[in-house]
């Protein structure tokens, strides 16, 4: 909110020049954001905080000035309304819901002038943002600068029946705003009318019916305290926010209108001349200052440095808090209602705090157990997971949790499948992510511009419709996950089982590092809609880990990638990541590496191309018996012409034995008894 | 006539001859003028047939130490010869070192990773434990146990997205990484110290310094008496290891729900050391995040009792820090996934 310091100047005989007041008000109250020199005058952009309505006025700031530098402040002149006639002769004020308007304080005064209003008043106004109107309406809204309460001022010529009402709008009620604006109102939004229509949208614009113009002569000065909540949701429903809305939405001193009433009768009779007729004021229920005890000792024991009983009295007092009750160790306050932010001891020592200054308290080492931090385990395996990924090439990317409508539909994502914002920022961003996938296939597209070739994980949250179940962490309807993906992107299209056989070796050894030995790849894939339109049919595996099932790989439908315009090879793997890691296990032990030669003998064979090749692998190793340690595949070739169904696949074997070197005879028989086990087979052929 | 003068003679005469090899050449010709099939040395054996009996034996012997001798001699240098001829070989070769390496491709981690790892690596140097929570949240956890009322203004400090209602359900996604303060205090009794590195979303415009969805990192330490003055010390600790820099930091006076005393965290601007520059928008500080005492009513909605435990919150832009540690322009990048930019870390 803007403040011009010359104005704050006029409420002391002395202040330090706009710089110091400036950084005053920041290190004590409130960020100063901006200050813009304005002629002989510095405009400041002060950020007023949410608790603190009562500072959205040169007042409030004032007095806050007056804490910081104790200093007295000036107060303004304001108009003596005591021994007024009260409302009944000439105008009657009806209050509908006295929760939604608490107080109504109205006077009518009689033979105003409306005219421009003097230079010093124009300017003030312009200094602080709004446009001059007319003399009268410049005074009112000079008072609401001033004092922070909104006041409005209707023709009283133009109040019909000289009925003041105060009410929910009806649903269809429409209205023309001064600005000639037409609104179209609901039960929600509150309205001053009188007996025939309404005269402005209560708390937040003036109508046009009531309006001041040249010709008025009385006038009805309106001075009222609404309910925050109902300002706050119809301003937000009519998009409409005003200077008067922001004061009321923050939550006003109902105790405020006869002090801004005092203070535009005083202006307006400066201004305008005229003279008070007669007083409304409304207020059924009276809100009083309340009273916090205030012990010393909490003082220094939440800021942690002492500050002396006779400083923190001067600080209260300097804020306006009246001391009732001086005791040894403790005090007892009266707080004025206009300060509804103070209602905890706690209350009182951040406002000691601030005005003894912040950088008055020096860093001190809290006291701390000296016990060991304890391990999360399962933070500690995440970010193991996150070396070991990049330690394979791999890099991290971080996508957006959100999925578009348009990903929803090339997807094929059903609604149930999906958790849907209630306000997505745009159709771009409209349902949380059910899987890492659709945005890693984003992430490929965008990457392939620049580079042919890349490997890319993440690892994140995914979400799904729970229905009325509780996740983990007790939010009912939302299954929330971590889940982790890997993603390999080729322009050169190699041999399609080359990039599975590596995607599915980085996968083992991935799960080796993890300890997790007994894992297996399923070719028998759940029947889901979605699987079904990202993956390759034949290219996917599910992995399981004996029974459950804990990831997917393999290659993307070449059909959604052209759908997509994504012109290479993508793999994918993605895990159930916490899964993964219960299931991990970071104890591994040494086996022994042996002291004798391993001995290496290669074996081609042709078997049938539906003979699954870990059959293959697991004949010959049951063939050879204990002295095989290891079987490496190092060559497929399946053309069509010259093996007629039939694919030929070349092992290497190594033998090795723990306690002998193997002679050559031992190893020729072995290979004769593998080649004699592998061509008993129906249709296996070793060739030779 | 053999004599043993003439064998001396023809020994001096070698040493003084071998002196003289300066190549392969050289040292083939000296063996072939002592050694080969006409050599000295060839001919004297030759000569040994025609000497009496008794001198045959000692003659003989002689003959074959100095053949060895001459022989290891030779070996010796044309060891020399061949050393030399290599380095010389090696001289002689033109290489190019200013010739490109190979691009190797390796794996990165993302910048925002790689901060938050230095992070709790600095916090839990004090003591701290890295701790995890939900994305999404219910309204009760995200709000109202963090002391912001229904329908209050304050909450306005934090434009929500919502999820479409489910069965009655409000949720919401978290606005800030603050509900992990409860749910961690709903399940541990003080002393508690941690840290919730997380990310958390706002529905807001976006520009260089802001996203709809980003990093933050929540603190908090509740113990007895944990009071501001120690919050400061943690703060400065904190900043002073991770910026391995002696930055000073200022706590201003601010208004958050969930903590009273609240307060803004500045640190003194790095570019200008706080003498004020465009970074810093002539300020000197530079605003990083807010901080306070937590709340009585927080702890209270978290089972504890205010009377027995006090101590202090904070949460900073995880995204903020990561921007100054490596002078990153825009956050935009931060969910770009684009390889250009995360290849540099």
């Amino acid at each position: 909110m803007k403040f011009s310091y010359n104005w704050l100047k006029e409420y002391f005989d002395k202040i330090p020049d706009y710089k110091k007041v400036v950084d005053l008000i920041t290190n004590h109250a409130f960020e100063v954001e901006e200050v813009k020199k304005q002629g002989s005058d510095y405009i400041l952009d002060i950020k007023i905080l949410a608790n603190r309505p009562d500072c959205f006025s040169y007042l409030g700031i004032a007095k806050e000035l007056s804490a910081i530098l104790n200093k007295k402040i000036k107060l303004p002149v304001a108009e003596n309304l005591t021994g007024i006639k009260k409302q009944g002769k000439s105008f009657n004020v009806e209050v509908k819901d006295k929760k939604l308007c608490p107080r109504y304080t109205a006077i009518l005064m009689k033979g105003v002038r409306v005219k421009e209003s003097p230079k010093w008043l124009r300017q003030k106004l312009e200094a602080s943002g709004l446009n001059s109107i007319n003399n009268i309406v410049d005074a009112a809204n000079y008072a609401m600068l001033e004092t922070g309460q909104p006041l409005h001022v209707f023709d009283f010529a133009k109040i019909g029946d000289k009925n003041i009402i105060v009410r929910k709008a009806k649903k269809g009620e429409q209205i023309t705003t001064l600005d000639d604006n037409k609104f179209v109102l609901d039960e929600n939004i509150l309205v001053i009318a009188d007996s025939k229509d309404s005269l402005a949208i209560a708390g937040i614009k003036g109508g046009k019916k009531a309006e001041i113009t040249e010709k008025t002569k009385d006038i009805l000065i309106e001075s009222a305290n609404f309910q925050q909540l109902v300002i706050r949701k119809g301003s937000q429903k009519l998009a409409l926010r005003t200077d008067s809305s922001l004061r009321f939405e923050h939550g006003l001193d109902p105790n405020l209108t006869l002090e801004g009433m005092k203070r535009v009768v005083f202006l307006i009779k400066e201004v305008a001349g005229g003279a008070v007729e007669e007083i409304a004021d409304f207020y059924p229920a009276p809100i009083k200052n309340w009273k916090i005890k205030l012990n010393f000792k909490k003082v220094e024991k939440i800021l942690g440095i002492a500050i002396s009983i006779q400083e923190i009295i001067k600080i209260l007092q300097g804020l306006g808090l009246k001391i009732i009750k001086k005791e040894k160790d403790s005090v007892l306050i009266e707080v004025p209602t206009l300060r509804k932010d103070l209602l905890l001891q706690e209350d009182l020592v951040e406002e000691i705090c601030r005005i003894y200054g912040v950088e008055k308290i020096l860093a001190k080492e809290p006291m701390i157990h000296a016990k060991p931090v304890d391990t999360n385990e399962s933070n500690y395996l995440e970010e193991k997971i996150r070396d070991f990924l990049k330690e394979l090439k791999f890099s991290e990317v971080f996508n957006y949790s959100f999925i578009s409508q348009t990903q929803k539909n090339i997807l094929k994502y059903s609604n149930h499948s999906l958790v849907e914002l209630e306000n997505p920022l745009s159709s771009e961003f409209q349902y949380l992510r059910p899987s890492l996938i659709p945005n890693f296939l984003d992430s490929a597209k965008k990457n392939l511009r620049y580079f042919d070739k890349f490997q890319i994980f993440e690892i994140g949250k995914i979400f799904s419709p729970n229905g009325r179940k509780k996740s983990i962490y007790d939010v009912q309807g939302i299954e929330e996950k971590k889940s982790m993906a890997f993603l390999m992107a080729d322009k050169n299209k190699k041999m399609e089982l080359d990039d599975f056989r590596f995607l599915k070796g980085i996968t083992e050894t991935f799960l080796q590092e993890l300890g997790i030995a007994d894992s297996w790849f399923d070719d028998v894939v759940p029947l889901i809609q979605e699987r079904i339109i990202f993956w390759h049919p034949k290219r996917l595996a599910t992995i399981k880990i004996q029974d459950k099932t804990i990831g997917q790989i393999g290659e993307a439908n070449p059909a959604l990638l052209k759908n997509l315009n994504i012109d290479a090879n993508i793999m994918v793997a993605e895990f159930d990541l916490e899964e993964l890691i219960k299931i991990s296990r970071e104890e591994r032990t040494f086996s022994s590496i042996s002291a004798f030669p391993s001995v290496v003998r290669d074996i081609s064979i042709l078997v049938p191309l539906e003979v699954k090749i870990d059959e293959v692998v697991r004949k010959i190793d049951q063939l050879g018996g204990k002295l095989i340690s290891d079987i490496e595949l190092f060559d497929i070739y399946s053309e069509e012409e010259l093996f007629k169904g039939k694919q030929s696949l070349a092992f290497r074997i190594i033998f090795q034995s723990e306690n002998k070197t193997l002679s050559s005879e031992e190893i020729d028989n072995l290979m004769k008894n593998i080649i004699m086990g592998l061509e008993k087979q129906k249709d296996w052929q070793v060739r030779k | 006539m053999l004599s043993e003068k003439e064998l001396e003679g023809i020994s001096e005469q070698f040493k003084k001859e071998i002196e003289k090899i300066d190549s392969e050449k050289t040292l083939n010709e000296i063996f072939n003028r002592y050694l080969g099939k006409k050599g000295e040395i060839t001919c004297f054996f030759g000569l040994i047939k025609d000497l009496p009996p008794k001198d045959k034996q000692k003659f003989g012997a002689k003959l074959n130490t100095l053949k060895k001798d001459f022989l290891e001699i030779l070996e010796k240098e044309s060891e020399k010869i061949k050393e030399k001829f290599n380095s010389e070989k090696l001289e002689k070769e033109s290489f190019d070192v200013s010739a490109p390496g190979h691009k190797i491709t390796k794996g990165h981690l993302h910048p925002v990773t790689l901060v938050r790892r230095e992070v709790e690596q600095i916090f839990r140097g004090m003591g701290f434990e890295s701790i995890e929570g939900p994305e999404v949240e219910t309204e009760w956890y995200n709000f109202d146990s963090l002391n912001v009322p229904k329908d209050h203004p304050a909450r306005d400090m934090w434009d929500t997205f919502w999820i479409k209602d489910n069965n009655g359900q409000k949720n919401l996604l978290r606005t800030h990484t603050s509900p992990v303060q409860v749910r961690y205090m709903e399940k541990h009794l003080p002393p508690i110290k941690i840290i919730v590195p997380g990310r958390a979303y706002r529905h807001e415009a976006t520009d260089a310094s802001h996203e709809f969805q980003f990093h933050q990192v929540e603190g908090l330490m509740i113990d007895e008496n944990i009071n501001v003055a120690n919050l400061k010390a943690i703060l400065l600790n904190f900043f002073r290891k991770f910026f391995k820099k002696d930055v000073e930091i200022r706590l201003r006076p601010s208004f958050f729900p969930f903590t009273e005393p609240s307060f803004e965290i500045d640190i003194s601007c790095m570019v200008c050391e706080g003498k004020g520059c465009s970074a810093c928008k002539k300020t000197g500080w530079v605003e990083l995040g807010g901080a306070g005492i937590v709340h009585p009513n927080v702890l209270k909605a978290s089972g504890l009792n205010p009377k027995l435990w006090q101590g202090f919150a904070f949460g900073m832009g995880m995204d903020r820090l990561v921007m100054m540690k490596y002078k990153i322009n825009h956050i935009k990048w931060f969910n770009s996934s684009d390889l250009r930019f995360l290849k540099q870390f």
